[in-house]
């Protein structure tokens, strides 16, 4: 230390890291931890095609309808992620429960997975996982999670999920933000079990970095973090876990109340769940409460010797006694805001209907390809009407719903595709059909949707035109031409070719299966429109598979 | 540095700078009261868990900014340290400590230097948009008096743990000798702490030691207390 400030080594280090993201070398701003660089750099071994649950999204819109009730309004729920349905919330009728279950064995090396949560203006939800999430043994790069949540004015989210157990091995990383509309609550929850406990196997896994944030109107109140990687530096450590595995934190966030009154009640559950009947046992557990930083809340920082919810688990506890408070407080203030159409009614091509539709004071909404599948759509009408759509069918053009006996005419917004006109191709009936078969195998192994009308075939090209048209255009015969076309998203229902990717995970139950029985690919072998087609819908023959 | 720098430097980390270290403990108090720590060897332990999960990942980092913020005369990074520290440090014992003892330093600089950069700082802490926490004034004082970043950084591990010995002293029965051997000892955690700290951005200020934050917490409401945290 013999020169003056700044001091140049250290300004040499710190520009380090940006250099690197300026050459598209490694982006460390998407990392959970800078501590994972090392472990993004190593490739994953090749996934099979449509290996399910790497990009796993956990989408849910909670709003309340004109009586004050909260709906599930919107939900979105990609592999491995699957939402069962929604419950009345006990301690608040007007509130509505979700649980999650995430069916496929664990978070495996890989994984990244989205969810995000948003509950509108004066909704009471909650969402908690119907089973722990269990991070599997890594060899390769790591698994991430992102969850982001949001609370409306005087709206109220409990998100308080299942323990996350991390086997021997493990490399996780989470981040969780919320964000609070003014007068808006949350109660966030995390408990970490350091392995399979019970079988001896504890603080084996590589590395946990877990990021909170939390902001009202964009400020941010708290900032916290977990970093556990107990090759490097012990865990158990005095002041860190001590002779505890178990780490269980609570957020109750409500800027703007009275903080102490609130840390004093929060203080008050957690003492009666704390001290316990034998402080000394295995299912003691030590927790402290304190104040959020900027007046946000309380927190509770809770520490055990087993991750079992209900056998001594604090944090958990007083997130159902805090979910009841809040609950209670916020069920009184509810506002009318939403028009629901619960019935499918029929389609324009219903000249009855169509002509109902005429005279009635009907709404249109047009929705996307995405919220069409989903079971819960929450959208704006074309005249500005707040529109929430539970019909439970995937919705198509010309669909009519009854919105409280007001019609609501569906429009679905276009997508691109690639169209490839085949009327231009000649030759002998053989070699036709080697070129279709051709073109329908490559298009079939990247498992992307299709559709045939007349001669022109169609493939949607949502996420790049440029690579859908380098792949195909080698594979048309000679005398094909290749343009592009907007067209109905319902081109390319029933019979779908692939499906992997497919968000909808509600209302068409088939959908998956669809895309296993679609090997079949197109072979539009004659010219007699007779399609054989397992997995090709041609407008041809009225739509059915055959 | 030149000799002026080195002689703030020493002024800094001096244990007589009247800044109200000698009231705060950082938990350490209801560690002894629940016997976590009852020797010189625990409290050595624990001052490294401080210096390493702590000072390191956090009230370093916002020393760092904020020493960068003064240099380049920015006092926009000097209040999003602030902000940032504030806002990572859950505890709320710990954030009235760090107010406390930063808002003197702050305080006590103004009246030895006559400097536009701290008069905007306590601007920003009067008009609320700043907390005045311990390691961001540090950062800031350091830096107008020409003391290096990275001696800043140990400036404040050694005042720290100087603190939590002071602290011991009045709460064990601990020598002199002692005393002075675990700081000595805990250089190499300083040290350590210092150079985890160089390359983390705000956003990367990440305290990690929840059995502290625990008993932090339950201080708050204990029966008998000599010291503020």
């Amino acid at each position: 230390m013999a020169t003056d400030s700044p001091d140049p080594s250290e300004e040499e280090r710190s520009a380090a890291p940006s250099t690197d993201a300026d050459a598209g070398v490694t982006n460390t701003d998407a990392l959970p931890h800078p501590a994972f660089e090392p472990y993004a750099a190593e490739s994953l071994p090749a996934a099979a095609v449509g290996s399910p649950g790497k990009d796993g999204r956990l989408d849910l819109t909670f709003a309340v309808d004109a009586e004050g009730d909260t709906h599930l309004t919107r939900d979105l729920a990609r592999t491995p992620f699957h939402v069962s349905g929604t419950l009345g919330h006990d301690p608040a009728p007007r509130a509505e429960s979700v649980y999650v279950q995430s069916p496929s064995g664990g978070v495996v090396q890989g994984d990244r997975h989205d969810i995000a949560v948003s509950v509108g203006p004066d909704a009471l939800a909650s969402v908690t996982t119907a089973s722990a999430t269990k991070v599997l043994s890594m060899e390769r790069n790591y698994a991430a999670a992102d969850v982001s949540l949001s609370v409306g004015a005087g709206g109220h989210l409990d998100y308080v999920p299942a323990p996350t157990i991390l086997h021997a091995d493990a490399r996780f990383g989470e981040d969780v933000t919320v964000g609070l509309a003014p007068d808006a609550t949350a109660v966030v929850g995390s408990v970490v079990v350091p392995g399979r406990l019970a079988r001896g196997e504890r603080f084996d896994f590589d590395r946990y970095a877990a990021a909170f944030e939390a902001r009202a109107d964009g400020d941010l109140l708290v900032a916290d973090a977990t970093h556990l990687a107990p090759g490097e530096s012990d865990p158990t450590a005095p002041g860190v876990m001590g002779e505890f595995a178990v780490l269980g934190t609570l957020y109750v966030l409500a800027p703007g109340d009275e903080t102490t009154t609130l840390v004093e009640a929060v203080r008050d559950s957690v003492v009666a769940a704390d001290r316990g009947p034998d402080a000394a046992a295995e299912t003691a557990v030590r927790a402290g409460v304190t104040a959020l930083p900027n007046d946000a809340g309380a927190v509770v920082r809770a520490l055990g010797h087993r991750g079992r919810p209900g056998d001594g688990d604090a944090a958990r506890r007083v997130g159902q006694c805090q979910n009841r408070t809040a609950g209670r407080r916020r069920a009184r203030r509810q506002e009318a805001v939403m028009l629901v159409a619960h019935e499918f009614l029929g389609t324009l091509a219903d000249d009855e209907l169509a002509a109902r539709v005429d005279t009635a004071d009907a709404l249109t909404v047009t929705v996307d390809d995405t919220d069409r599948r989903r079971s819960r759509v929450r959208t704006t009408a074309d005249d500005g009407t707040d529109v929430g759509i539970v019909v439970g069918r995937k919705l198509r053009d010309g669909d009519v719903l009854d919105a409280d006996g007001r019609p609501v005419v569906v429009s679905l917004e276009p997508v691109d595709v690639l169209a490839v006109d085949l009327s231009g191709v000649s030759g002998s009936p053989s070699t036709v059909a080697a070129t279709a078969l051709e073109l329908g195998h490559a298009v079939g192994n990247r498992h992307w949707d299709l559709a045939l009308k007349g001669t022109t075939a169609y493939f949607p090209v949502t996420d790049d035109p440029e690579r859908v048209e380098r792949e195909v255009t080698p594979h048309c015969p000679e005398g094909a031409t290749v343009g592009y076309d907007a067209v109905s998203p319902a081109l390319f229902d029933d019979g779908q070719v692939g499906g992997h990717g497919d968000a909808d995970g509600h209302g068409n139950a088939s959908s998956h299966d669809d895309a296993h029985g679609a090997d079949g690919h197109s072979h539009a072998h004659d010219d007699h429109g007779h399609d054989h087609s397992h997995g090709v819908r041609s407008l041809d023959s009225g739509g059915e598979k055959q | 540095m030149t000799d002026a720098a080195d002689l703030e430097a020493l002024r800094l980390s001096d244990s007589a700078l009247p800044v109200g270290t000698d009231s705060v403990s950082y938990g350490l108090e209801q560690f002894v009261a629940t016997d976590r720590v009852t020797d010189a060897a625990d409290l050595r332990a624990l001052i490294e868990t401080y210096l390493r999960r702590q000072l390191g990942p956090c009230d370093l980092v916002a020393l760092r900014a904020a020493h960068r913020g003064a240099r380049d005369g920015d006092i926009d990074a000097v209040v999003a340290a602030d902000a940032r520290f504030e806002a990572a440090t859950l505890p709320a014992e710990f954030r009235e400590s760090a107010t406390r003892t930063g808002g003197r330093l702050l305080d006590l600089h103004r009246e030895l230097r006559e400097d536009s950069f701290l008069e905007s700082y306590a601007d920003a802490v009067e008009a609320g948009d700043a907390v005045a926490s311990h390691p961001v004034v540090l950062g800031v004082v350091a830096a107008r008096a020409g003391v290096a970043e990275r001696r800043a950084c140990l400036i404040a591990c050694q005042e720290f743990a100087t603190t939590l010995v002071g602290a011991a002293q009045r709460l064990l029965s601990l020598g002199h000798t002692d005393a002075q051997r675990i700081l000595r000892d805990s250089q190499a955690a300083m040290t350590a702490a210092v150079d985890e700290s160089a390359d983390r951005s705000l956003a990367a200020m990440t305290p990690f030691a929840p059995l502290v934050d625990v008993l932090a917490a339950d201080h708050e409401t204990a029966d008998r207390r000599l010291f503020v945290s």
